[in-house]
């Protein structure tokens, strides 16, 4: 019954103008033939990669003013965290200059050890910089202005120059590609957390959003530790840096902690970032710590 | 196409690529749902308002959603769908039950 009453709604509404009677069947399933040849992967790839082409320029400067507006306005609506984060910058400042002159030792250490070893001082990774341009409507998926004619790959770790971690790439058109944040939903991978190298699983929720879980509950984690990805399970290598934790969530129910991120890429003020083409050494370790091994972990 | 389907086509290009690169930093419509955007924004008002017998909120949905299919990871003609589904929703509703003034 409500459904007839839709179907004659419908017929008012849309058909009447154009179909006359029975036609109206026929045009419904034209529009499913067109709709299922869309889909083909290659069809609507060239389709979009067309789209995103006529688009990019206007589409990449409105994307950086965006990130313009948000970064200097962004803050007056957070201005309860700027105080939070004012007092954990501090902090972190007067380690940073306690560990500084130790790195200092570490370094000049290390550069005698390589020149001992007679080890190549190779870039790690072979870096393609793209600009953003676009973000997807419901997910957190960048569109980025580099694509299979720039030699991109799914599968790709894409990063900050801090060495930050952005995301993976997931599709590649021939002009553009898609990054996967590590932040969409249901995208996980393993981290080590802190100094202690307590292992970790980072996990997306949406939102630009993403936190630590399955942290063994008798492992000390702290506030300001720095996260960054082990390598294990090989979707990205070791030593990239995916953010800092923000509060540490443990209660005595839960088998494991977890805490929540503050990650080393803003989506918000983004515009750049580098896709780690090529050769990158999965599972090398960043940090040289001296009179340990440096083997893949 | 009339003129005023041209006018809104264009307008809901403008609005999905914003919604898509500008309006990306900043949540809009922080209450509601994340589907709730621009473009859907834009063709819910259409339907509301819009006279009965007119059919400018289905071409809206129509080219709304493909807009938004260009930037979304589900199947293309996903967003055409719903967005053609809900107006037919809301217009349905509208006969049905409501009775408020329309300004188009």
């Amino acid at each position: 019954m409500l459904w007839k009453k839709f179907e004659v709604l419908l017929y008012n509404q849309f058909m009447r103008k154009f179909y006359p009677g029975s036609l109206a069947v026929i045009a419904f399933a034209g529009a499913g033939a067109i709709m299922v040849a869309i889909n083909i992967p290659s069809v609507s790839a060239a389709l979009k990669n067309a789209a995103y082409l006529a688009v990019e320029p206007l589409q990449r400067s409105t994307w950086q003013a965006g990130a313009q507006l948000y970064a200097a306005v962004g803050p007056v609506f957070k201005s309860s965290e700027i105080g939070r984060e004012n007092e954990r910058l501090r902090e972190q400042i007067a380690k940073l200059i306690g560990e500084k002159v130790a790195i200092e030792d570490l370094k000049k250490e290390n550069e005698l050890l390589r020149q001992s070893l007679h080890l190549e001082l190779n870039a790690e990774f072979d870096l393609k910089l793209a600009n953003i341009v676009g973000k997807d409507v419901l997910s957190d998926i960048l569109l980025l202005d580099q694509g299979s004619r720039n030699m991109i790959e799914i599968g790709m770790p894409v990063i900050t120059s801090q060495r930050g971690l952005v995301g993976k790439i997931t599709k590649v058109y021939p002009n553009f590609s898609e990054v996967t944040l590590i932040s969409e939903k249901d995208f996980s991978f393993d981290v080590k957390v802190g100094d202690d190298k307590v292992d970790g699983l980072v996990k997306g929720k949406g939102g630009f959003v993403s936190f630590v879980d399955l942290v063994p509950k008798d492992m000390q984690i702290n506030q300001n530790d720095a996260v960054y990805t082990s390598g294990l399970g090989g979707i990205f290598p070791a030593g990239l840096v995916v953010g800092m934790i923000d509060r540490v969530n443990k209660n005595d129910v839960e088998t494991f902690q977890s805490a929540a991120i503050i990650p080393a890429f803003n989506a918000n003020t983004g515009r750049q970032v580098f896709i780690a083409s090529g050769k990158y050494p999965l599972g090398v370790n960043t940090v040289a710590v001296p009179g340990k091994s440096n083997k893949n972990e | 196409m009339n003129k005023k389907e041209v006018i809104i086509v264009f307008v809901l290009g403008f609005l999905a690529l914003a919604q898509v690169s500008f309006f990306s930093h900043f949540r809009l419509f922080v209450f509601l749902p994340e589907y709730i955007n621009l473009v859907s924004a834009a063709v819910f008002i259409i339907a509301i308002f819009e006279k009965r017998r007119h059919r400018l909120a289905w071409v809206a949905a129509f080219w709304g959603g493909i807009f938004l299919n260009f930037y979304s990871q589900f199947f293309f003609g996903f967003w055409v769908i719903c967005l053609l589904a809900t107006v037919g929703i809301i217009k349905f509703l509208i006969k049905k039950y409501v009775s408020i003034p329309s300004f188009w």
